[in-house]
């Protein structure tokens, strides 16, 4: 199950491109799941671990992947960390349910991700046993506890 | 600063062109859309100017800013445009909003973050658009100021309750206007508070209004809910309630051109949101007036008299306050 904190948590990882470029190997970039979501978000092939063509920048490194890929990397590498997931767009967050069927972990949020339309199960840790199962209660949860933090 | 900055960088492989009308401009969207790209781009040309290969059109300096010295090297910069990745945590500090306020600087921030501490505009929230030559794209559309995507049939809308962010004089406005056409007027006390009294009222026909020059920080989490709700959910969002007054015309000798367009006017290092230019505008301008002296604490009689009343509501075309014809 996907776990979410609102807010900031003690130890997670905010920076993660700075965590990525000192913590990713060359293995990890090889993998399906890897390659299936940096086709699918940064529209990019991966030639080898080292090299990965993109339709705008031309052959790349992991290190110019997008924020959003790299954290989602690190979340399948590290389910025992916590990263900000508020550094990867709308078009992440169904990737990040997947990772969270196969192992549980969490993640931070500043803002309110659109987990889509389709049910879920979120565990909002911010709450005392609060599990959500929709983007409205998703939407109500969020919103209220991002706002608490600012008071 | 003041004005309307005109960015165009360019390398062989990427160009972006833009627009910065406020002192804060918000860049967000999806990922691997190419904003930290631009980012780099922009780091990359003050580190080697030139030499980098980056080339940049702008009347004013573009920076980066990043790393825990911020704080000093903000303070070293005046009068240019400052460029904020989603990777620095301090945009989210008191301290960051603290320097905003009274900067001569516009700051371009990349985040997604909800900053209920910095008072951006609805109008100045971008996603990224295009593949090799990039433009910004307004994340949020209006007709009438009825936010998001609303269609032009849809509107004037009646509601059974409505929601002002503020709980002065704008409220004692539509509170007088609500009373009479048997519709709940709310205040939320705070913009923040929108949603939750929003949540309140989830099986009524709800119109928020709240200032456009400073809503930002809230807009997503409410047109999110806009969209999720079975109920209809209207999002009025003026510049600010002073900014309706001036625009109905009731305060003589305002140019229209400051109302709609006063980028030349408002001074970001004296004004941290327009909605302050515009409450100063109307203070300064009916100052000596005894019956239409405006105070954002207590609205005077005046503003309430029918014929103002009217020459307002003739501003908001997109709600309808009572079941006869439409306004």
């Amino acid at each position: 199950m996907l776990r979410v904190w609102f807010g900031d948590r003690e130890n997670a990882i905010y920076n993660t491109s700075v965590f990525f470029k000192n913590r990713y190997e060359d293995s990890w970039i090889l993998e399906d799941f890897a390659r299936t979501i940096i086709e699918d978000i940064d529209h990019s092939e991966v030639i080898d671990a080292n090299n990965i063509k993109s339709p705008v920048l031309g052959n790349i490194s992991p290190l110019q992947l997008s924020g959003g890929v790299k954290a989602l990397i690190l979340m399948k590498h590290f389910p025992g960390k916590i990263f900000n997931a508020s550094n990867c767009g709308n078009n992440c967050a169904k990737w990040i349910l997947e990772l969270a069927k196969e192992k549980s972990f969490t993640i931070n949020l500043f803002h309110v991700m659109n987990f889509g339309e389709d049910g879920f199960d979120i565990k909002i840790m911010n709450g005392k046993n609060l599990v959500v199962h929709n983007m409205n209660d998703f939407l109500d949860a969020g919103g209220y506890y991002l706002r608490e933090l600012e008071k | 600063m003041r004005g309307i900055c005109r960015v165009k960088i360019k390398n062989s492989r990427n160009s972006y062109q833009f627009e910065l009308r406020r002192n804060i401009t918000i860049l967000k969207g999806e990922s691997g859309r190419g904003k930290t790209t631009l980012y780099d781009m922009i780091r990359d040309y003050n580190s080697f100017g030139r030499e980098s290969g980056v080339s940049i059109s702008c009347d004013k300096s573009i920076l980066t800013l990043e790393g825990k010295d911020w704080e000093d090297n903000l303070a070293k910069i005046s009068d240019s445009i400052v460029v904020i990745d989603e990777d620095s945590k301090f945009v989210k500090s008191k301290d960051f909003a603290d320097r905003v306020d009274g900067s001569s600087n516009y700051f371009l921030i990349i985040t997604r973050n909800y900053l209920a501490q910095l008072p951006y505009s609805v109008e100045e929230i971008y996603e990224l658009q295009g593949e090799k030559n990039k433009k910004f794209r307004k994340v949020y559309s209006e007709i009438y100021r009825m936010y998001d995507n609303p269609y032009k049939g849809a509107l004037p809308f009646l509601p059974e309750v409505i929601i002002t962010e503020d709980e002065k004089s704008g409220y004692q406005f539509f509170r007088n206007v609500s009373e009479d056409n048997n519709i709940n007027c709310i205040s939320a006390g705070g913009k923040s508070n929108i949603l939750r009294i929003l949540k309140e009222n989830d099986k009524k026909d709800v119109v928020i209004i709240a200032d456009g020059a400073a809503i930002g920080a809230e807009i997503e989490d409410l047109v999110n809910k806009q969209r999720l709700s079975n109920i209809k959910i209207a999002i009025f969002l003026p510049e600010s309630f002073e900014w309706l007054i001036l625009k109905a015309g009731i305060v003589s000798k305002i140019n229209e051109n400051i109302i709609d367009a006063p980028y030349e006017e408002i001074d970001s290092e004296k004004y941290v949101s327009w909605e302050r230019y515009f409450t100063d505008l109307l203070i300064e301008s009916t100052k000596d007036s005894k019956y239409m002296k405006y105070e954002k604490s207590h609205l005077s009689d005046f503003y309430l008299q029918d014929v103002n009343v009217e020459k307002i509501k003739n501003v908001i075309n997109g709600i309808k306050f009572d079941n006869g014809k439409p306004d």
